[in-house]
């Protein structure tokens, strides 16, 4: 190691006042000390801003998952800087549970860890390991059903293992949200459901984010899903950050996408063909209402 | 990597050993596990050895990844060998203790013993671990259940015995990796396994327990399902895709381990009677 | 020539009360559907419409309250025949970590005809066949965990098509699979189909409907509605009662063709409606 990189590797980085998320050149390499070893992260530089809602995509094995855990310290940083709401994830011993709390981690099918003999006990056990008194428990358990779209009443009893499986997944996801994360990171939150599951789940994430400010980090293969909700989309490939960009911009590249084997959102290929004949509509207009709305406007209005 | 256990500790390779049929090396390696018992005298032990190294050598695994099998154990050898030499007393009554201090006396013949219970606990581990570092776990399933066969006739359930071992050898992958996203999941909501009496960590295992609980049963629920839909009807009249054949390999491996190990009992057979050689049985 | 045929058939489960009293959940009720040899069937409906239900009806895993469930001619009811009826009935399910047997794959592969007892060659002839329909030969002497999600589920429609079953069943079998992987299965099935398999396909994703020859909708238990693809997309209104919806484009061309542009209401190109409207906003 040179002396200049010495020198890097101890000087702190500055971060930007408004990250929520801060990665500069993060490495991670699997069994590292083995003939096994695998490089997950190669020089990952990536800010999330607060408030932002970030799409994460590239297939198995492109590092998008090893990176999500390392926001919340399910994994150590090995090497390079790594700062989530202020807190120097990179440092010897950073504050485990002030940054689990502050940063809500929805697995695939969270469903599955559902645990509890009842609904209210299971979004609880978050809660109450972060040390939140009982009575405040209860009310911010039942905000969190609530939010999700659950019935308290009638649901806090129950158990977990009862109810259908959209309900499941809505109480697995309170279970996360009870705890008033600033930053909530899900990988595959729609993964399993029917479209109107999806449907239901995306509308609550968006809500989230554009109401109550929540940064999200959303990992998916569902590029249509992707294109319509996220303000920018970051594509792994071999753990490198390969692009990272906002979804329009990001699915004009055709050609580059294919390549990399993700599918063209239907929207943005429609859109594509439009901007080829010379008909380009504003970049916000992604969903198939919006860009009925956009056209529909363009033909009203000729020569605008 | 931990996951992999289709391949167990497997040592992938092409050897003598490795195509050897698994039902003689399953055989052989308990002959060689029994009469290792036999061995009464440190000249003997030097045949064992010379016999286990070449065994090895024409395995090709690196006896490094042979005696990594032995550090697991390491603390019950120097456990039970320290006990053989504080309990064991004279060989006969005539003999004096090298050392004694208090109720404690030490033998020449203590020492002797330890050091030979030392080398057959050693031997065993080997001699088990070269089966397994040549041997896939899945050949060693069907190595089983062939050698088990003769059991049906007491009516032991021999292909439901081979059944579970198999599908327990497929499932852990998968249980393995739900265990690690379970843990991860409660991790993030704040549950703390590292912290805390005995009873608070006992407790803390609860909400991983119950989730994979609850998983093993939708688990065993689906492959039901996706066995009967394979029409699985139980043994009956089932056939076996794998053919195990024996080949010269079987007989030479075989000819060459008997006749070692019924020199070792011939000798310990006749132990006493050859005055002359007292050597072999020091 | 007609190879599935469900008379009237109802299911229901056992389901217990809040207050601990034993009721029952409806599964599937009155449905009544015929299927052709050859035919590319799709069976969507949203989670909890019963079309999991009705999958396993039609091998017996489950068997109706009441009506009739034949396949190949044989009754699911009749005990004797049901070991010949799953003989044609080859069916591949959601999870695909939870239907491996074995921990290699042609020996996964190879359960099937072994059950059967068919003759140890003719396993390995089978097994290897049925490897090569699906494109995974070169994976035989693998272990399956270490394939992605999309080869799994190609190695248990092979253990499936080693039974040699006249009718392919894919029980959810995409729904946990990412893009590459559903394609992967989607396009053997396909390929089975082109070969004369009649082949039932469980979804709920639409774009997986385009290519099927006939659509099944489930909505709570009952057949709703049953038509080409086409015909079930034109009906929006069922596809907003039974909360699933058509693909994007179609969904798009729709709402187009209704303002009036001059569009074909089921376009399913995004280009080529891109291409049309284009056409008539330039001109």
């Amino acid at each position: 190691m040179s002396r200049a990189d010495k020198v890097k590797a101890v000087v702190t980085p500055d971060v930007p006042q408004n990250a929520a998320i801060f990665a500069q050149d993060l490495n991670f390499v699997y069994n590292a000390k083995s003939n096994f070893a695998k490089q997950a992260l190669s020089h990952i530089d990536l800010t999330v801003n607060k408030g932002e809602f970030v799409a994460i995509v590239g297939h198995t094995g492109s590092g998008k998952t090893t990176f999500v855990q390392h926001l919340n310290a399910l994994i150590r940083v090995q090497s390079g800087y790594l700062n989530v709401l202020g807190a120097d994830l990179s440092a010897r011993k950073p504050d485990l549970k002030a940054l689990r709390r502050q940063v809500g981690m929805v697995f695939q099918y969270p469903e599955y860890q559902l645990f509890a003999d009842t609904v209210l006990e299971d979004v609880c056990f978050g809660l109450k390991n972060f040390g939140v008194d009982k009575d405040q428990r209860e009310q911010m358990a039942q905000d969190a059903l609530q939010l999700v779209g659950l019935d308290f009443d009638q649901i806090k009893s129950k158990s977990p293992f009862d109810l259908s499986g959209g309900e499941k997944r809505r109480v697995a996801l309170a279970g996360v949200l009870a705890m008033k994360p600033q930053i909530l990171v899900m990988d595959e939150p729609t993964a399993g459901l029917d479209p109107q599951g999806k449907a239901e789940v995306l509308s609550l994430v968006r809500s989230l984010n554009q109401q109550q400010g929540v940064t999200v980090l959303m990992v998916s293969h569902d590029m249509n899903e992707v294109y319509e909700n996220a303000d920018r989309v970051v594509v792994f490939r071999n753990g490198e950050v390969a692009f990272d960009m906002p979804p329009r911009q990001l699915f004009r590249n055709e050609a580059e996408i294919e390549a990399m084997n993700l599918e063209v959102p239907a929207m943005a290929a429609f859109c594509n063909e439009l901007e080829r004949h010379g008909v380009v509509l504003p970049d916000s207009c992604r969903t198939v209402d919006e860009v009925f709305a956009a056209v529909k406007a363009l033909r009203e209005v000729p020569n605008a | 990597m931990l996951r992999d256990v289709t391949f167990g500790q497997y040592y992938p390779g092409n050897s003598f050993v490795h195509r050897m049929d698994a039902r003689i090396k399953l055989v052989l390696t308990l002959l060689f596990m029994v009469g290792i018992f036999f061995v009464q005298s440190f000249a003997v032990f030097g045949f064992v050895t010379v016999f286990l190294l070449a065994v090895i050598f024409i395995s090709q695994v690196p006896l490094r990844s042979v005696l990594r099998s032995v550090k697991g154990i390491v603390v019950l050898l120097v456990l039970t060998a320290v006990l053989n030499v504080f309990f064991a007393k004279g060989a006969t009554p005539a003999e004096q203790p090298l050392w004694s201090w208090w109720k404690i006396e030490i033998y020449a013949n203590g020492l002797k013993q330890a050091a030979k219970i030392f080398l057959r606990l050693v031997y065993l581990v080997i001699g088990s671990s070269v089966l397994t570092l040549t041997t896939t776990p899945v050949d060693l399933t069907h190595a089983v259940e062939s050698l088990l066969k003769p059991l049906r006739v007491i009516k032991f359930p021999v292909h439901e015995f081979a059944l579970i071992m198999s599908l327990t050898l497929s499932f852990i992958p998968s249980l393995i990796e739900e265990t690690d996203r379970i843990i991860r999941a409660q991790k993030a909501r704040g549950a703390d396994f590292d912290t805390g009496g005995l009873i608070k960590r006992a407790k803390a295992f609860v909400p991983i327990l119950i989730p994979l609980l609850v998983g093993g049963f939708r688990r065993a629920e689906e492959l039901a399902n996706a066995m009967n839909s394979r029409c699985y009807e139980g043994a009956t009249k089932r056939t076996c895709m794998r053919v195990m054949k024996l080949g010269w390999r079987d007989y030479v491996a075989a000819f060459v381990t008997v006749a070692f190990f019924a020199g070792i009992f011939v000798l310990y057979a006749m132990r006493g009677s050859w005055g002359g050689v007292t050597w072999l049985y020091f | 020539m007609e190879i599935i045929s469900l008379d009237n058939v109802s299911y229901s489960y056992k389901a217990y009360n809040d207050d601990g009293t034993v009721g029952e959940c409806i599964g599937v009720e009155g449905v009544t559907l015929s299927v052709e040899e050859g035919a590319f069937v799709a069976l969507v409906g949203h989670n909890g419409c019963g079309k999991s239900t009705l999958a396993k009806l039609l091998n017996g895993l489950l068997l109706p309250k009441s009506g009739t469930v034949r396949v190949c001619g044989l009754t699911t009811t009749d005990r004797d025949t049901l070991f010949e009826l799953r003989k044609n009935v080859g069916m591949v399910f959601q999870n695909p970590d939870n239907q491996m047997v074995a921990s290699i794959v042609e020996e996964d592969v190879a359960f099937g005809p072994e059950n059967l007892g068919v003759p140890q060659p003719e396993i390995v002839q089978r097994v290897y066949e049925a490897l090569s329909q699906v494109g995974m030969e070169q994976f035989a002497k693998s272990s399956p965990h270490r394939l992605s999600g999309g080869q799994k589920q190609r190695i248990a429609i092979a253990g499936a098509l080693a039974i040699r079953p006249k009718v392919l069943v894919l029980d959810e079998s995409t729904a946990m699979l990412d893009p590459l992987g559903r394609k992967e299965v989607l396009d053997v099935a396909h390929k089975l189909n082109a070969q004369g398999m009649t082949v039932v396909l469980i979804t709920h994703f639409m774009e997986e409907v385009l290519d099927c020859s006939s659509v099944l909708v489930m909505n709570n238990g009952h057949l709703v509605a049953q038509g080409t693809p086409n015909e079930i997309f034109a009906n929006r209104r069922l596809l907003d009662e039974v909360g699933l919806r058509a693909p994007r484009t179609v969904e798009l061309a729709d709402k187009l063709h209704s303002a009036g542009f001059n569009v074909d209401a089921l376009e399913r190109s995004a280009h080529i409606l891109g291409g049309d409207v284009c056409q008539e906003l330039t001109k």
